[in-house]
């Protein structure tokens, strides 16, 4: 009884030692990943402004020079000086400090529609492909057409219906744009399925629910992440053109689309407000783009082309 | 047609190729000096194990090769001409298809997808046989024919991805073939074809030797195949030139320990199980290539000289030059 | 099933996906009727002012029908649409919806067509040059005005070219529309963005189609760089194209909106735009329907296109995803 009558022969099967390679193998494969993407410079400028955006806009009540709501009728409208950095608004507010105000707007407003349409487009993608059959075909005609809906008319129509303001924009975009991380989602789930541990694991008796969040749901993150780096730009743009449209956050709370839309008004006699607000919003957008161009072709060199 | 050159006479020469490649992990030092002739009407068989350089060589002579590539030194002759020196519109309209044509080892992606086979072949046949489309639509049924297609009206409409691998090659052999070209390289043109395509192909290129006068560098790693069609053999080691001759004399009396090798490494069907010999080691990996003569860690016979200087191409007498050996040592080889 | 009584592939293909097609519109219809109900607002206040009485108030809804349940008004909705074309009586404007789209659907459409031709003849061009240049610096040059005009929000563009080209150099109308002339810049608008897809698309396509080795075929033949590159490459690398293209329409319209709104062209865009804010459901159920149906035409016209454009492609079976 003291004898090994191991079925696998009596070679030391050393587990720990076999984990822990398992381990390294995964380490040195994210390793690979991020020595791609540093070498990437343009992903790593846009990392680093991100960084910095985030900064101003956690930091914003300390950083900003001026309260973003204080009027001022004597300063309108004025060209960047030294005390006005980025110079006034229409009602004589500090331009620099309503622009870091509003990139905690922004922010935060593409942040939760990503987290609203990534929750809903990766439980249908979950479900489509998990379930199959006839649940699918709904499933993928509803995807169909959601894609030919255009967000920007949908979105306008459904946030004024609910009187306009911070949510209704966060809904109407969020329950549109969710396309994307269903097809994403259900394409991993289709190709996982065929997998064989999957077998192993419904053989045993295993709940649907448990195979879904052990192993569907590790396997499909990566994918969804790099969705999420397309659709945060793209949601901060959307929301912008709402905002910019008077449907969305309303005012005196600063917007960088509401800032354009008045800023355009006297573009012609001070275009500052305009062109700044602007490339606040173009800046912080490309570099959403540069950092997820770099996390794409760090996950995915072929991409590239060339050599 | 060619004219001018005769029979026997060398139609292109290498001479002295050096060709390096860039990569990430280093430069490989993928041609080492060779040296090659092809004479007119001959088939000439270049033999050599997958990564020995049989590919690069023949891109070269269209310069086709990648971005990557950078021709060290040497010369390739072409009819008087050295085709390294030419530019790239020179070489397009005089060289490519016109003179040499070339057709590749995988049949699958040599084709173009989005085109019928028939469309194809009549690019060439436009090009340099028929302007008028009508005419030459009847050329590429007589090509396709030639080459022993079945059913030319069919083959004509059909696209590549209905065709079958050895009906691709055949439309590939046809497309450059119509280019009326007098010197055709085929790249491994049977390694990703059945056994018996391959038979049929073989015959077909045999025909046009014969019928056409057609010259042909035939690349391969098939010990068998070179037996059956080549008139003259090259046999090429990572990179460098180790022995060429007539293909008779090469099979039955091989000079070079690695020639040696190979011929004794395929089992006919009388070998013995005990007389199957196979060559120890593995090809070496171009980046940092054996010095010397770069066989010299895998031959028997290597001495220390072997290490250190490369041979150079040396008759084996009473052939009149036209068997050349590269070994310090190929006397002492039994 | 239907292979007995249809032979052609091709055709059977192009009638089992109309038919995936219907479902398709079935909801957008559901999702365009419920848009904006689901927000609770009214629109007869919105609409009458807030000097209207409680009565003025029921009579506006009672007329418009918007006094039945939900589910009576949708089925009296698809009702009018299916059977006698009909899209409706404005809430804002008291008239046909119909009257008021047909003059301004076209505009809109105008300036779509505008947009995709110069996006199409930038975006290949582009791309392809970027692919023929690749890591030299054209290609740093397309990659990166690619990347620029992807992140430029479409209205301060909009508001930007209307204060350089319009105002400041006076090359272009401020505003209205009298001749197409007035569509230019807005189509530029639109235009620059889709480029910037089309062009990224044209590249990596056209990279990886140049490494195949049909193309060293077409080379050894000798035919001049040009032919390889159009002919050979090109044919190949924009396949994918025109699906993308179809998937952008549904933004082309957003854009529209918008340029619209900006440039004041009174085309369909800004209709959808002052029926919305007017909370006028009628007219905006209809128009954000009629231009699903034209996006999903697109897409259906694509997926056909593709069966020619590809000869690879198995007609058998009917694409999922």
């Amino acid at each position: 009884m003291e004898e090994d009558q191991s079925y696998f022969g009596t070679e030391d099967i050393d587990i720990e030692q076999e984990i822990q390679d398992l381990k390294k193998k995964k380490t040195s494969q994210m390793e690979l990943v991020w020595l791609r993407f540093k070498r990437n410079k343009l992903a790593l400028i846009g990392t680093a402004i991100l960084f910095l955006l985030i900064f101003v806009a956690i930091f914003a009540p300390i950083l900003a020079p001026y309260d973003p709501l204080e009027t001022n009728v004597a300063r309108r409208r004025e060209d960047p000086s030294r005390d006005h950095w980025l110079g006034t608004d229409q009602l004589g507010r500090d331009l620099l400090s309503r622009l870091m105000y509003g990139a905690r707007i922004a922010l935060f407003i593409g942040l939760i529609i990503v987290g609203v349409s990534g929750g809903i487009g990766v439980t249908l993608g979950l479900l489509a492909g998990t379930i199959g059959g006839w649940v699918d075909e709904v499933i993928m005609r509803v995807v169909d057409a959601f894609m030919s809906f255009p967000v920007l008319i949908f979105g306008i129509a459904f946030a004024v219906s609910f009187g306009g303001g911070l949510y209704p924009v966060i809904m109407a975009v969020g329950l549109i744009t969710w396309t994307q991380f269903a097809r994403v989602t259900r394409g991993d789930v289709l190709a996982i399925k065929q997998e064989q541990y999957i077998e192993g694991a419904r053989a045993i008796g295993e709940s649907r629910f448990s195979i879904i969040t052990r192993y569907f749901l590790p396997n499909v993150l990566p994918s969804i992440i790099v969705v999420a780096t397309i659709q945060m730009p793209s949601a901060i743009l959307y929301s912008a053109a709402l905002n910019f449209l008077g449907v969305g956050v309303e005012p005196p709370t600063p917007s960088w689309g509401e800032m354009v839309n008045a800023g355009s008004r006297f573009m012609q006699f001070r275009p500052n407000m305009v062109t700044v607000t602007g490339l606040a919003i173009v800046v912080t957008v490309l570099a959403f783009n540069f950092m997820g161009d770099g996390l794409r072709d760090a996950l995915d060199p072929v991409r590239r082309g060339g050599r | 047609m060619v004219e001018g050159l005769k029979l026997g006479e060398p139609l292109m020469v290498i001479e002295d190729l050096k060709i390096d490649f860039l990569t990430e992990e280093g430069t490989v030092k993928a041609l080492d000096s060779i040296n090659l002739t092809v004479r007119k009407g001959e088939i000439h068989g270049l033999i050599g194990e997958t990564g020995c350089g049989k590919s690069v060589t023949s891109l070269t002579t269209l310069g086709l090769l990648d971005d990557n590539a950078r021709i060290q030194g040497g010369h390739i002759y072409y009819r008087e001409k050295d085709l390294l020196k030419m530019k790239e519109k020179k070489l397009r309209r005089h060289i490519r298809g016109n003179e040499i044509s070339m057709i590749f080892q995988n049949p699958v992606s040599s084709l173009n997808p989005v085109y019928t086979a028939g469309e194809q072949v009549r690019e060439s046949v436009v090009l340099y046989q028929d302007k008028n489309k009508k005419r030459a639509r009847q050329i590429v049924l007589d090509e396709l024919d030639r080459v022993k297609l079945p059913d030319p009206e069919d083959v004509y409409e059909k696209y590549p991805h209905e065709l079958s691998g050895g009906m691709k090659q055949r439309v590939m052999i046809a497309m450059m073939l119509a280019c009326n070209s007098n010197l055709l390289i085929a790249d491994e043109p049977t390694t990703a074809l059945d056994v018996s395509i391959q038979a049929q192909f073989i015959k077909v290129l045999k025909v046009l030797q014969e019928k056409n006068d057609l010259t042909i560098l035939y690349i391969t790693h098939d010990m068998a195949v070179v037996s059956e069609i080549c008139d003259r053999v090259t046999v090429m080691y990572a990179g460098q030139i180790v022995e060429t001759a007539d293909v008779h004399d090469l099979f039955k009396d091989p000079k070079h320990p690695y020639t040696r090798g190979l011929i004794h490494s395929v089992p006919g069907v009388k070998t013995a199980i005990e007389d199957f010999e196979t060559i120890p080691g593995t090809v070496p990996r171009l980046i940092n290539p054996p010095s010397g003569c770069r066989f010299h860690p895998r031959c028997e016979y290597a001495k220390k000289k072997c290490s250190k200087v490369k041979p150079t191409l040396e008759g084996v007498p009473g052939k009149n030059d036209k068997h050349v050996v590269s070994c310090h040592f190929w006397e002492e080889v039994e | 099933m239907l292979e007995r009584y249809i032979k052609s592939k091709r055709k059977r293909f192009i009638i089992k996906r109309v038919i995936k097609s219907i479902p398709v519109i079935l909801i957008a219809t559901l999702v365009a009727f419920s848009l904006m109900r689901i927000g609770g607002r009214d629109p007869a206040r919105v609409i009458l002012g807030h000097t209207a009485t409680e009565e003025m108030l029921h009579e506006f809804n009672v007329e418009h029908g918007l006094d039945k349940p939900y589910h009576r008004q949708y089925i009296d909705w698809m009702h009018g649409l299916i059977f006698h074309g009909e899209l409706g009586t404005s809430l804002r404007w008291g008239r046909p919806v119909t009257e008021l789209i047909r003059p301004r659907l076209p505009l809109t459409i105008q300036l779509m067509g505008l947009s995709l031709v110069i996006s199409v003849v930038m975006g290949i061009g582009m791309g392809v040059l970027g692919a023929l240049n690749p890591n030299t610096w054209i290609d740093y040059l397309t990659s990166t005005q690619a990347l620029f005009w992807w992140s430029a929000p479409p209205f301060w563009v909009a508001t930007i070219f209307l204060l350089i080209f319009a105002f400041e150099l006076g090359l272009f109308p401020t505003g209205g529309y009298r001749n197409i002339y007035y569509l230019v810049l807005p189509a530029f608008v639109i235009g620059l963005r889709l480029q910037a897809v089309i062009s990224r698309l044209t590249r990596s396509s056209m990279l990886s189609v140049l490494n195949k080795e049909y193309i060293k075929t077409a080379q050894t033949k000798g035919l001049k760089k040009h032919v390889v590159v159009i002919k050979h490459a090109l044919r190949n690398a924009l396949i994918p194209v025109v699906t993308i293209i179809a998937m952008y329409l549904p933004w082309m319209f957003g854009g529209a909106m918008i340029t619209e709104q900006i440039f004041n062209i009174p085309g369909m865009g800004r209709f959808i735009y002052n029926a919305a804010m007017s909370l006028d459901f009628i007219a905006v159920q209809s128009s954000v329907l009629i231009i699903t149906i034209i996006a999903v035409t697109a897409n259906l016209f694509a997926d056909i296109a593709y069966t020619f454009v590809d000869p690879r492609i198995e007609l058998g079976q009917s694409e999922g995803v």
